[in-house]
């Protein structure tokens, strides 16, 4: 009996499924049809006025674009994407055919949208979000766009192919998702948007501006992001309060491996970040989250990222080991932008190289023997086969007055063995030390003074901006080492690269001594102006070892943008050449040449360690970058008082000085500034900030 | 940019799919009055044709589809470089191969109508002339041999998705304008691969919506495109190929007007038009004009003429010569973030009513003149903002240098 109500419940549903799955298919088409009806009336159509045409080489759409109205009062909301030329004007047509002007609101950088406010007296019909709990991987999803046809809405039908995506961003969808809907809602089959269609890629954690055109690469390829209508609602109030929404940073790198399979360990902090003001320290294992235990720094990932700048997080850290571990609850606060980098300061200056306060006295006549010099042999004589190969630490050429080591009590001559609890050989392994340090941190130095062992406690400074007399430079004229009253007329030489048209001049440096500095001068690439700097830099070439190198345009009018490459190339020949001293590396110029000097340090910071300027401000094209731990460049400004300039120039050195770099200022006098080179105070004063550019 | 040129993915092979179907279901639905989808696919792919011709080398294919339109073998393709031999090879889908020639062709719609050698056959073809329209979001089939993936003897492609717009074809092969502009189906499939044009889009039931087009980028977002042209747009141009006559280009349809307008006529002269897009604002009005009556000012940006949306100074001016001189013509500027609508007639000598929707588009509220006068004074003042360092940047060097030079020469001498 129950077998026969089981078959005949079994035919009935049998019959019904035959007669029902004919119709299934316009039942479906016509779900289709009433879903697009019931959401099209709050997909607009939006066209741009003016702005760029092209992003980073790449042609941007001219199109017009669609965006979703999300308030009844006119907020509307649409992919970053659909911006990316920075419109100077925004009209927004409205599903009944009406056009109005609109602005933005605001952008969110962390999910790629726009905020748009729409100029409205009368209420818009919102979009209705769909409540995502209950939204499953392989439900419908319809994309809406209004870019072809603003009559009539496009439609690309697929599925949620996935929840959560991106880092819990966004959902995706299999349906076409292309410019010709970024912006436009995705819906699902009651006609309610899961989300707003957006390009999206995943994005490195160190990664800079956000870029607006990520992953459109991946147009109508079954691969659509949309993010959640739900979400967007439930920050419109502080989109709209804060104006811009920013990815939220923490300010830590993780120790490397596997980032699904490796658990997040602080590597490093950065000095002044949410983290670093959370008291979190190198080596401490991030376990929990908000309530939300973390095994890899992917889940960390997913914790983070959804997040905006300006939102707490409440996190656990484990710090130490077995059973001294222990556990800290920590609240850190995201920001969108860490703090500039600032080199810390200890205040000495180290010695150039043991061997040459003994040697120098043979180069009397340097000039001479510098000119075989110019054949490229290298000389025996300085080979790095030091005879002091056992471990004595690095010493102290002189020490900088009021800095940190200067209060601590070190002094000329000490020699540093140990840094906090590195051990101190040579001057890179101090770098690398304090590379690592913020001004501020408190730091201990051992030193070795004669044979005794002195501890001292210092905190790190800020790099100084302020030039050394010459008595503070125990390298100064009072040395006897070198007799500079009687160098004769300098020697200019000539320099020619393979292939390059340009040719330089230089003056060189005794041959026998410490590794030379090296001083690229932009000069008018005239022979007489380069035989007056020669003249006025001899003396400061031969007592602080230094090659002044005078390169020439290649076009007799000036500089241009096409000798950066020979100058580029200039550099490395010359690198090798003199075997420069890389702490020491300087690009000089006046006026436009101070321009180049500027583009050329900022696109050579691997190599250049200072650039020095005479009433240059900086090219319009260029732009500061952060300061960076390991590519050190200081900043010389020279300025004429009164000079038109002035503003400008300041305002440019405002700029390196908030990206962290050590600037310094010289004022001359308008009358000084009488012949094309410099006078002498000035030059002494440059010459002096570049001898100290290796200061710790 | 060089991006993937094809795109491989999301490439349903329904065919397979359906041929695959547990036979209880076929059973089933074989009661149902509508053939099933695979009837629909099988049906379909009968009356397309594998076409191979001239090509095969550089990246450029040798094969492309065509449709069968009548029962003496008339088969619709597109007109390309593969048809430009004297062995044009057409494989039908019952594996019969012919040697084919052209009948005509259709140099605006790109299209070719071929003869097979074939005299009182029955062969399986599509109506043209029963051909029904679709909607947008209509489920729609693609049927064609793209990549040659059918190149043995086997049914061609299946790929299965909906009608996603129903829109003018604006499009563009490298440098290349397509010729066409009428409406085509643009589909939410991966339909226009290669070898794909000349292939079927057709609907669940197996009819002929449209033909399926050359691989073209859109003008507007770069993008590649998935289209077919519906069989409306080109049923009469087959029928004059079929005669055996070339398509006469039948020129623009754009509306010209006999006695056009120009904006110097309505008192406008806008911003020089120097980049590739300049924005339309106006630089000035003439007093005693249309546009002057109406409280046009220099700066309004011009962004609608007639409700079409007019982004750049050419594209105004398209707008307006459109319109006979003696035409009222609808213009909406933006100031100040605000719509401004304001209708002008070149040959009425008194302003005409206000046609603006809301009360945001009166010239009479009191506030304008004044505020636009601000906005003015502010504009100029930011104009010497940015433009005065820039200035000085380079004349303020050039003095420096130069009065340098000046003085340094006595000191030389």
């Amino acid at each position: 009996m129950r077998f026969l109500l089981s078959l005949a419940i079994c035919l009935t549903t049998a019959g019904y499924a035959a007669a029902a799955g004919a119709d299934l298919d316009e039942l479906e088409q016509q779900a289709i049809a009433a879903a697009v009806a019931a959401a099209e009336k709050s997909v607009v159509q939006i066209r741009t006025i003016g702005g760029i045409d092209q992003l980073e080489g790449q042609s941007l759409a001219q199109g017009p674009t669609t965006g979703s109205i999300i308030s009844e009062d006119g907020l509307v909301v649409s992919s970053a994407f659909n911006f990316a030329q920075q419109p100077t004007s925004i009209l927004v047509r409205l599903p009944d055919g009406r056009q109005r002007s609109a602005r933005i609101v605001g952008r969110d950088d962390n999910r790629m949208l726009v905020l748009l406010q729409v100029e409205t007296s009368d209420e818009l019909p919102a979009a209705e979000p769909a409540p995502l709990d209950a939204v499953r991987p392989g439900d419908w999803s319809i994309a809406l766009g209004r870019s072809f046809n603003p009559e009539e809405v496009s439609v690309s039908v697929g599925v949620v192919s996935a929840l959560n995506r991106m880092h819990g961003r966004a959902i995706q969808t299999d349906a076409n998702v292309s410019a010709t809907n970024y912006g436009g809602p995705l819906i699902d089959l009651e006609g309610r948007v899961l989300g707003i269609l957006v390009p999206m890629a995943p994005q490195a954690p160190g990664a800079g501006e956000a870029n607006v055109t990520a992953g459109s690469e991946f147009y109508d390829s079954g691969i659509g992001f949309a993010v959640p209508l739900s979400h967007i609602l439930s920050v419109v109030d502080r989109w709209v309060e804060e104006v811009d929404l920013e990815r939220g940073l923490l300010g830590i790198g993780l120790k490397p491996g596997n980032p699904h399979a490796t658990a997040p360990i602080v590597a490093n902090v950065w000095p002044r970040s949410p983290a670093a003001v959370a008291g979190w320290k190198t080596g401490d294992r991030i376990v929990e989250i908000n309530g939300v235990k973390i095994e890899t720094q992917t889940a960390l990932r997913f914790q983070t990222t959804p997040h905006y700048a300006g939102d707490k997080l409440a996190v656990t850290i484990r710090r130490g080991s077995g059973d001294a571990a222990k556990e800290i609850e920590t609240e850190v606060t995201l920001t969108d932008k860490l703090p500039s980098f600032l080199h810390p300061f200890l205040g000495v200056l180290p010695m150039r190289s043991a061997k040459t306060a003994d040697e120098p006295k043979d180069d009397h006549d340097g000039a001479a023997k510098s000119a075989e010099d110019a054949t490229g042999e290298k000389k025996p004589s300085d080979e790095k086969a030091k005879p002091d190969e056992k471990f004595e630490g690095l010493a102290i050429r002189a020490v900088w007055p009021d800095s940190p080591a200067d209060k601590a009590g070190l002094r000329a001559g000490d020699r540093i063995i140990r840094l906090g609890e590195k051990k101190i050989g040579d001057l890179d392994a101090a770098t690398a030390e304090l590379n690592a340090k913020s001004p501020g941190d408190e730091l201990k130095v051992v030193a070795k003074r004669e044979d005794e062992e002195l501890e001292f406690d210092v905190e790190l400074a800020e790099l100084p901006e302020n030039v050394l007399d010459a008595v503070d430079l125990n390298a100064g004229d009072d040395k006897d080492a070198i007799d500079l009253s009687d160098l004769g007329d300098p020697k200019l030489q000539t320099l020619k690269l393979p292939e390059m048209s340009q040719t330089a001049r230089y003056l060189q440096p005794p041959a026998n001594g410490p590794a030379p500095g090296l001083l690229i001068w932009l000069g008018d690439g005239k022979p007489e102006t380069a035989e007056a700097l020669a003249a006025d830099w001899q003396r400061t070439c031969v007592r602080d070892r230094l090659v002044l190198l005078i390169p020439e345009p290649a076009d007799a009018g000036g500089w241009t943008n096409d000798d950066m490459e020979y100058l580029a190339r200039l550099l490395q020949t010359a690198g090798s050449r003199w075997r420069i001293d890389p702490r020491r590396i300087v690009v000089a110029g006046e006026g436009k040449g101070g321009q180049l000097a500027y583009a050329l340090a900022l696109r050579g910071r691997k190599l250049i360690r200072g650039v020095a300027v005479i009433d240059s401000p900086l090219p319009r094209t260029l732009e500061v970058p952060e300061n960076n731990p390991n590519e050190r460049l200081a900043v010389l400004s020279v300025e004429t008082q009164n000079t038109p300039l002035s503003l400008l120039i300041r305002k440019d050195l405002k700029k390196f000085d908030v990206a962290g770099y050590p600037v310094t200022q010289i004022v001359r006098r308008g009358e000084e500034s009488r012949d094309a080179t410099l006078d002498g105070a000035t030059r002494a004063k440059i010459g002096r900030w570049i001898d100290g550019l290796d200061r710790l | 940019m060089s991006g993937t040129r094809r795109r491989y993915s999301k490439l349903l092979l329904v065919a397979l799919a359906a041929l695959c179907l547990p036979d209880a279901l076929r059973l089933t639905q074989s009661t149902a009055t509508a053939g099933s989808l695979h009837d629909s696919i099988r049906s379909a792919q009968r009356k397309v044709v594998k076409i191979y011709g001239a090509g095969g080398v550089s990246g450029l294919e040798a094969y492309q589809t065509g449709i069968l339109i009548s029962a003496e073998g008339h088969v619709l393709t597109v007109q390309s470089y593969v048809l430009d031999t004297d062995d044009l090879a057409v494989v039908l889908d019952d594996g019969r191969k012919f040697t084919a020639e052209i009948l005509g062709v259709d140099p605006v719609r790109e299209l070719a109508v071929l003869k097979l050698p074939i005299e009182n056959d029955s062969l399986p073809h599509f109506n043209l002339a029963a051909a029904p329209l679709a909607k947008v979001g209509e489920r729609v089939l693609a049927i064609s041999n793209l990549f040659n993936i059918a190149g043995g003897d086997e049914p061609v492609s299946a790929l299965q998705g909906v009608v996603s717009a129903i829109s003018p074809l604006d499009a563009r092969r490298g440098s290349h304008q397509a010729a066409f502009h009428g409406n085509v189906y643009i589909v939410d499939a991966a339909a226009n691969n290669p070898g794909a044009a000349g292939g079927a889009l057709v609907n669940w039931r197996g009819e002929l919506l449209g033909l399926l087009g050359k691989e073209l980028r859109s003008s507007a977002t770069g993008a590649w495109l998935h289209y077919a042209i519906p069989v409306d747009q080109f049923v009469a141009s087959v029928e004059t190929m079929e005669a055996g006559r070339t398509v006469a280009d039948a020129g623009t349809n754009s509306s010209t007007a006999t006695d056009p307008l120009s904006l110097a006529a309505l008192g406008i002269v806008l911003v020089p038009d120097i980049l590739p897009r300049t924005p339309p604002y106006i630089d000035s009005v003439i007093a005693d004009s249309a546009a002057g009556r109406a409280g046009l000012r220099p700066d309004d940006l011009l962004v609608l003429v007639e409700g079409e949306p007019t982004a750049s100074c050419s594209l105004v001016v398209d707008q307006v010569i459109r319109r006979e001189s003696f035409d009222d013509v609808r213009i909406s500027v933006l100031r100040g973030g605000k719509l401004v609508e304001v209708t002008l007639n070149a040959e009425a000598a008194e302003p005409l009513d206000e046609t603006g929707e809301d009360e945001s588009s009166s010239l009479e509220d009191s506030g304008y003149p004044a505020e636009s006068n601000d906005l003015n004074g502010d504009d100029a003042g930011m104009e010497d903002l940015e433009d005065a360092p820039a200035e000085a940047d380079e004349a303020t060097i050039d003095e420096a240098v130069d009065a340098d030079d000046a003085e340094a020469e006595p000191a030389v001498e």
